[in-house]
């Protein structure tokens, strides 16, 4: 895997994860990823997005407009099948990874 | 707040998108940003720096490019292999329209449910009515050529004498057979006749339906058999020699199983032995709409029918219905001239025998026509044209209170979407494109609609036709789902909700999508032009709920009326059982005593209370009318009067109290001076005050008898004679003792304790003793009255149907508008609430507005009623149609509910939180 490509792996893995749990709005998976990350990482509307909307083209997840009494109607993505086994592909190799890291650090400082 | 969609739409600018696709991507976007401002403001930002960090966001070319390939994806590739490039992309557009429809109709449950039911009744109420009306009025019958049909009668029966068959003019036998000699501009002239016949051998009878025809009928008509042969003019010969039948398709696969060697067996009509000689084709049923035949007989046969009661011959017995098939060239008006100079010899040459004098003159200048007969005869459409056309006015006020509802329910909608389609527009969506969308929302609910409404017909009209027929009266509509009918209500709905659906887009195109967007809805007070479209839809809705509720309540009162009218004698218990003794072949003068033997064996059980004779039977709609005159005032006084000849526990046995002398005594016979028994509105008619008792009648001339003299012996109390609707008739009671021509046919009444079937067990054991080759058909009097308010009971049935379903949707209409007045209005409320407004002038605030609707709704209702009144006048029982407790009632009903249903959206509006209230856009 090259760097970009682990980059945006990782972006993608990020909010594969978020939406593990539940489906959330798009604007609910960024406020969690901050949330969870202290604020470190962040996205903006314009990468965000293109990158929500890569994930359903691939069908990875799926989005639709729900309508909450009271509330205005807003689009929450649901991971699918495939985004679930995408998302253990992602874990598996981003274990692999940090592992591989981890084992350099240590060696040199051993 | 900044305004999130501008910053979206601006920076999407150039970049050209779909019509879905762009709203929804606004729509998504802004909402992001929206909230990542809101955080920001929570966080203790100020305002301004939150705008600006927040629209940093949008930094980049990642986005736009994304939209661009994502739009290019979806743009159809050129050079298909089947379809045009055009045909294609439109087919593709077309699906995505119809999906994002379905869509947008699921996301609204509540919507699209009431907008489908509203249209599904309406729909299914009009097909239904329209399908009977149809069968009944309007289609022609299942024959060749049915255009070509005439029918010949009389211009009028004014010199008719005698009796009656039909109550539609009809012919004699010997006219008959002087017409057929006839040349005339008509083809296979033929004539026929529909009785029951009884297919029984003794006991109790089993009838079916029959038609006597000449020998030309099948032939004229073009019908077919499916097996064998039809009757042909070598059947109907005089004398009948071996008496042949056709069974109708349906009694064949009915009684016989549709056995294939029906041919050539022997079936019994009225106890004699007829062949059947064929099945006739199966969707011909006879030339009376709604009747149906079981067995078809050739005219000849009317002797071993009717015994001595035959009518072949007979120039009082009215009965034959003449028809043929105008010849190619011939026109109606050619036809009815040779009609014309026919006439005098014809009707000259047929003057019967001792035929009432005062009477030969009008019978000798009587005239021939010609009818269309295309669509057959009916009685069922001459009872059930007015209310059928009254019932279908209902049934098209009901459609059009589902269209308004439906038009206001998608003009809420329109006016929620306004502003999308005004940033769609900004965002360069062309304006065909969402005209297209709009399109496939209406026409999705059009669809829906028609489909379940044309679910809804079917059983409506079968359940409608199963409602007409009774015990006398088997009705046979084919009633089929009707495609103009179906069109025309589709055409309707489909045009309500295509033009209610467009408002946004016209609504879109007259503002400047600029302004639209920039006014974010959040005024103070709605405007009122918003509102007038809906209020007079809601007040429209009212006023045609309330004519409907009226004519409900009217058609109700009218049914109570009926069921409360004094008959004047008790009918509850009553049993009627017409005894045919023919074949017993009993001389005259045995007769009377074999009869009176029977009442006596009936009157020792001990569950019978009484029993008796009597030649009519009560309120059966026919009877036996004579002119007559008290001899006393001279023959200028001459009246009609209804008969009856009754045995001696009549009154007893019907509970018709004496007011004064006597009843009829065995001292009454054949041999002792003919007395009567006149009732109360006879006296009041011939006597006024004198005293009737002594007084002495006379019965003018008629065909069958000379003029006779009686004696009035007794007064009864009046009581309804041929139907519960009319006034009380002048009546004579004749003794059955005293009738010199006594036939083998009798009718008895019997007063029993037991219920109406255990009553027939027993009553039919005794009998089949007695007279163990009679042939007997019992009858229930209640059963019969109330059977006899079939008509009445159907309209107030259905009218009160129509008038729930009316007050139902024109509740729904004003709930709706009232709601999404609130939701329009909630700025002001909450200002209002905020700024120190009670509860209480809140809730007057909306009530105000409902009141105002319903009063309006009500006012033009009830003045639609009064207007409309006149037309159910003649459908009406013991009241006009402008009775103000039914006006009255009818308007307080429909307000209260009307009124509670503003009371929820009001109770709503006192509750809101003046602060989310302002808060809300």
């Amino acid at each position: 895997m090259s760097n970009a490509e682990f980059k945006k792996g990782s972006a993608e893995m990020l909010v594969l994860s978020v939406l593990e749990v539940r489906d959330r709005h798009g604007y609910d998976i960024c406020k969690r990823i901050e949330q969870l990350s202290a604020g470190e990482l962040a996205f903006n509307v314009a990468t965000f997005y293109p990158l929500l909307y890569k994930l359903e083209e691939r069908g990875l997840i799926q989005g639709r407009w729900l309508e909450k009494a009271g509330e205005r109607r807003r689009r929450f993505y649901k991971i699918t099948a495939q985004g679930r086994r995408a998302l253990l592909q992602h874990r598996l190799a981003f274990d692999r990874f940090v592992a591989a890291v981890a084992q350099v650090l240590g060696g040199e400082n051993a | 707040m900044p305004d999130w969609k501008l910053y979206i739409v601006k920076y999407l600018e150039n970049t050209k998108m779909s019509a879905g696709r762009d709203a929804e991507l606004v729509e998504e976007l802004s909402e992001h940003l929206e909230l990542r401002y809101q955080d920001a403001l929570a966080s203790g930002t100020d305002p301004e720096t939150a705008e600006r960090t927040t629209a940093n966001e949008l930094e980049g070319e990642e986005l736009r490019q994304q939209v661009r390939r994502i739009e290019e994806r979806s743009t159809p590739q050129p050079s298909p292999p089947i379809l045009k490039a055009g045909v294609r992309s439109t087919l593709r557009s077309l699906s995505y329209d119809l999906r994002y429809a379905l869509r947008g109709l699921r996301l609204a449950p509540a919507f699209t449910a009431t907008a489908l039911l509203s249209l599904a009744l309406g729909i299914g109420a009009n097909t239904a009515i329209f399908q009977i009306f149809e069968a009944l009025r309007l289609r022609p019958i299942p024959v060749r050529s049915p255009q070509e049909l005439m029918e010949i009668h009389m211009i009028e029966m004014s010199g008719a004498r005698g009796s009656f068959y039909a109550s539609r003019p009809v012919l004699t036998d010997p006219q008959w057979q002087t017409l057929r000699r006839q040349t005339l501009g008509v083809d296979g002239l033929f004539a026929w006749y529909r009785d029951q016949f009884n297919v029984a051998g003794s006991g109790e009878a089993h009838l079916v339906e029959g038609i006597e025809v000449s020998g030309s009928y099948f032939s004229s008509l073009g019908v077919q058999p499916v097996l064998g042969r039809l009757i042909a003019t070598s059947d109907d010969t005089p004398g009948c020699g071996n008496p042949v039948a056709v069974l109708s398709h349906r009694y064949w696969k009915s009684a016989f199983g549709g056995a294939a060697n029906i041919v050539g067996r022997r079936i019994t009509l009225e106890k004699h032995a007829f062949q059947v000689i064929g099945v006739a084709a199966s969707g011909f049923s006879g030339l009376e709409v709604g009747r149906g035949f079981d067995v078809a007989v050739p005219l000849c046969a009317e002797p071993m029918l009717m015994g001595e009661y035959n009518r072949l011959n007979s120039g009082r017995d009215w009965w034959l219905t003449v028809m043929g098939r105008l010849k190619p060239g011939t026109t109606t008006e050619q036809l009815n001239s040779q009609l014309l100079s026919l006439s005098p010899g014809l009707f000259s040459s047929t003057v019967p025998p001792n035929y009432p004098p005062d009477a030969v003159p009008a019978y000798r200048s009587s005239k021939l026509a010609a009818y269309p007969a295309a669509s057959g005869v009916s009685i069922l459409r001459r009872d059930y044209s007015g209310p059928l056309t009254f019932l279908l006015c209902m049934a098209v006020l009901v459609m059009l209170i589902a269209c308004a509802n439906l038009a206001n329910l998608l003009l809420v909608r329109a006016a929620v979407r306004e502003r999308e389609f005004s940033i769609r527009l900004a965002l360069g969506a062309s304006r065909v494109r969402l005209i297209r969308q709009l399109l496939a929302e209406g026409a999705l609910l059009a669809a829906g609609g028609a489909a379940l409404g044309m679910c809804l017909a079917p059983l409506l009209s079968q359940y409608l036709v199963s409602f007409l027929r009774t015990r006398s009266l088997a009705v046979f509509l084919d009633v089929r789902p009707d495609y103009r009918v179906l069109l025309f209500t589709i055409a309707l709905a489909t045009l309500t909700c295509l033009l209610f659906a467009l408002m946004p887009a016209i609504r879109g195109s007259q503002a400047d999508p600029g302004s639209a967007l920039k006014s974010s809805g959040r005024g103070l007070v709605g405007t009122r032009h918003r509102f007038r479209t809906r209020k007079l839809l809601a007040a429209t809705q009212m006023a045609l709920s309330t004519v409907l509720v009226i004519a409900a309540l009217l058609f109700t009162k009218s049914l109570v009326n009926l069921f409360r009218v004094n008959l004047g004698f008790d009918q509850s218990g009553i049993l009627l059982a017409n005894l045919d003794a023919s074949s017993a072949k009993l001389p005259k003068q045995q007769r009377l005593a074999f009869r009176r033997a029977l009442i006596e064996r009936l009157k020792a059980e001990p569950g019978i209370e009484n029993a008796t004779e009597t030649v009519i039977r009560p309120l059966s709609g026919g009877g036996w009318d004579d002119a007559v005159w008290v001899e006393s005032k001279g023959r200028s006084d001459e009246k009609d009067c209804w008969f009856n000849r009754v045995g001696p526990e009549f009154f007893a046995t019907m509970r018709i109290p004496l007011v004064s002398g006597r009843t009829f005594l065995a001292s009454d016979t054949v041999n002792s001076p003919p007395v009567a028994i006149v009732n109360q509105a006879f006296v009041r008619m011939h006597l006024g005050s004198e005293e009737p008792i002594g007084k002495i009648v006379n019965v003018a001339t008629t065909p069958t008898s000379p003029q006779q003299r009686y004696s009035i012996v007794g007064v009864v109390r009046d009581a309804k004679y041929r139907s519960l609707k009319e006034e009380n008739l002048p009546q004579m009671f004749l003794a059955t003792s005293q009738d010199e021509d006594p036939s083998q046919f009798t009718r008895i009444l019997i007063r029993s304790r037991l219920g109406a079937a255990e009553s027939i067990r027993e009553t039919n054991r005794v009998l089949s003793e007695a007279a163990p080759q009679a042939v007997i058909v019992y009858s229930n009097l209640p059963e019969e009255v109330k059977e006899s308010l079939v008509r009445e009971r159907l309209m107030a049935m259905l009218s009160v149907l129509f008038g729930i379903l009316a007050t139902v949707l024109a509740t729904i209409g004003l709930y709706g508008v009232l709601s999404y007045m609130l939701t329009r209005r909630i700025n002001e409320i909450g200002i209002r609430i905020a700024l120190g407004a009670g509860r209480r002038s809140v809730l007057r605030l909306i009530l105000n507005e409902a009141t105002g609707l319903v009063a309006l709704g009500v006012t033009v209702g009830i003045a639609l009623a009064l207007l409309l009144g006149r037309l159910v006048s003649a459908l009406l029982f013991g009241m006009t149609p402008h009775d103000p407790m039914a006006i009255f009632v009818g308007c307080a009903v429909l307000a209260a509910i009307a009124m509670a249903a503003a009371t929820v959206p009001a109770i709503r509006a006192t509750r809101l939180d003046p602060i989310a209230a302002l808060r809300q856009e």
